[in-house]
């Protein structure tokens, strides 16, 4: 059932420089969440695309990237999904 | 109908304890406290007690335990809707509320006032820095986009697998 | 301060769309906070239907899964989604279509305010 939703999060997870994965609905629920990304912010990541994609409605669904020194978190919806990806970035 | 049984009640007390429910006694009855209900037989449990000084009452109040504990972990839908609050009573509590609100929140006003800035971002220094800087980088955009289409596929997998039966025969066979 | 505190609520409640309605309750339901749009049913803000909630996490903690926490609802055209601050309930009420999983997340940011408000309740 959700085996393979693991697999490909654990997957996610191991590619470099990466170190959480979050994957939730359309209701913001979220749906699964590995390494180091916390359950709770699925709805608040669904409510950022939502957002975004108010910007520019006609366009395709955006991707959102949110950085800070060392730490990025990058975000897309796809149709009732939307994932985010937590990354260790190094300048 | 509408009741049904629960045996996982006692697991829970350890994370209800010390917190008071409509269901915690006012008065501690000084008699549970000295008798453990065993799930033995209760027959055993009632002749066991027979044979201990204060007959009568031991075993009137250990059945009545025994009662009270059963008709706490019932299930009780149907008492659901039994609680009712007067309308004057209702006017009477939010008024004053409305005052003790008020106090509260001006005593607690420090604690207070800083969780409940607006905004959370911060200016930063040298704007232009960040405005700069590359918006994202084409293995960003690879990496999200091959994660969301596995994902979507993966999705798909997600189906409920029928197991067991949705109704169980209860009680027929013992 | 009440106005203050009133003003965040205002403002989660414009943030979040579908977001109807946000009420914090003593266990009978009679109401400590209250914001809301004119978009919010009034039946659900009734005492008697936000008090349901007391009665019903009793009745859910015999399940053995410990002490219920929050209650979502979702109805046809709303959600009602109830947390468990006992001696207080927070209640929000909110479209069909509206972010559960933000709802959720805003325990966080009004647990400051309930610990505050529970001081009313329970000095009385």
């Amino acid at each position: 059932m959700e085996k393979h939703l693991n697999r490909v999060m654990e997957e996610i997870t191991n590619q470099p420089g990466v170190y959480g994965c979050v994957l939730s609905d359309h209701q913001g629920l979220c749906l699964g969440a590995h390494g180091q990304a916390s359950t709770e912010s699925s709805g608040v990541i669904t409510a950022l695309a939502e957002q975004a994609l108010k910007l520019e409605p006609k366009s395709v669904m955006p991707i959102i990237s949110l950085e800070n020194d060392n730490r990025q978190l990058i975000i897309r919806r796809h149709g009732v999904l939307t994932c985010g990806i937590y990354k260790s970035v190094c300048n | 109908m509408g009741c049904c049984y629960s045996f996982f009640c006692n697991d829970d007390s350890s994370s209800q304890a010390g917190e008071p429910t409509e269901r915690t006694h006012l008065l501690v009855n000084p008699v549970s406290i000295n008798t453990t209900v065993v799930h033995a037989n209760s027959e055993d449990y009632i002749f066991r007690n027979a044979n201990t000084l204060p007959k009568k009452t031991d075993e009137q109040s250990a059945l009545n335990r025994i009662l009270q504990e059963t008709a706490t972990n019932v299930i009780d839908v149907a008492a659901l809707d039994s609680h009712n609050l007067q309308h004057h009573e209702y006017l009477e509590r939010m008024k004053h509320y409305n005052v003790k609100v008020q106090q509260v929140m001006g005593n607690n006003r420090n604690a207070l006032s800083y969780k409940v800035k607006l905004s959370l971002l911060q200016d930063i220094p040298m704007p232009e820095k960040v405005m700069m800087s590359e918006p994202i980088n084409p293995e960003d955009i690879k990496l999200i986009n091959s994660f969301l289409s596995s994902a979507v596929a993966s999705i798909q997998d997600i189906k409920v697998e029928h197991k067991e039966n949705l109704v169980e025969p209860f009680g027929i066979n013992c | 301060m009440v106005e203050e505190v009133r003003k965040l609520l205002q403002d989660i409640l414009q943030k979040i769309q579908g977001l109807h309605c946000i009420l914090i309750t003593d266990r009978d339901g009679v109401p400590l906070l209250k914001v809301g749009t004119d978009k919010a049913p009034e039946n659900a803000l009734r005492p008697n239907f936000i008090s349901t909630f007391g009665l019903a996490i009793d009745q859910g903690s015999k399940l053995g899964l410990g002490k219920t926490g929050t209650l979502i609802c979702s109805y046809a055209q709303y959600q009602v989604i109830q947390m468990n601050k006992l001696p207080l309930i927070v209640t929000f009420i909110t479209s069909d279509t509206c972010n559960t999983g933000h709802i959720l997340a805003l325990q966080n940011q009004i647990n400051p305010i309930i610990s505050t408000l529970t001081l009313a309740v329970a000095e009385s």
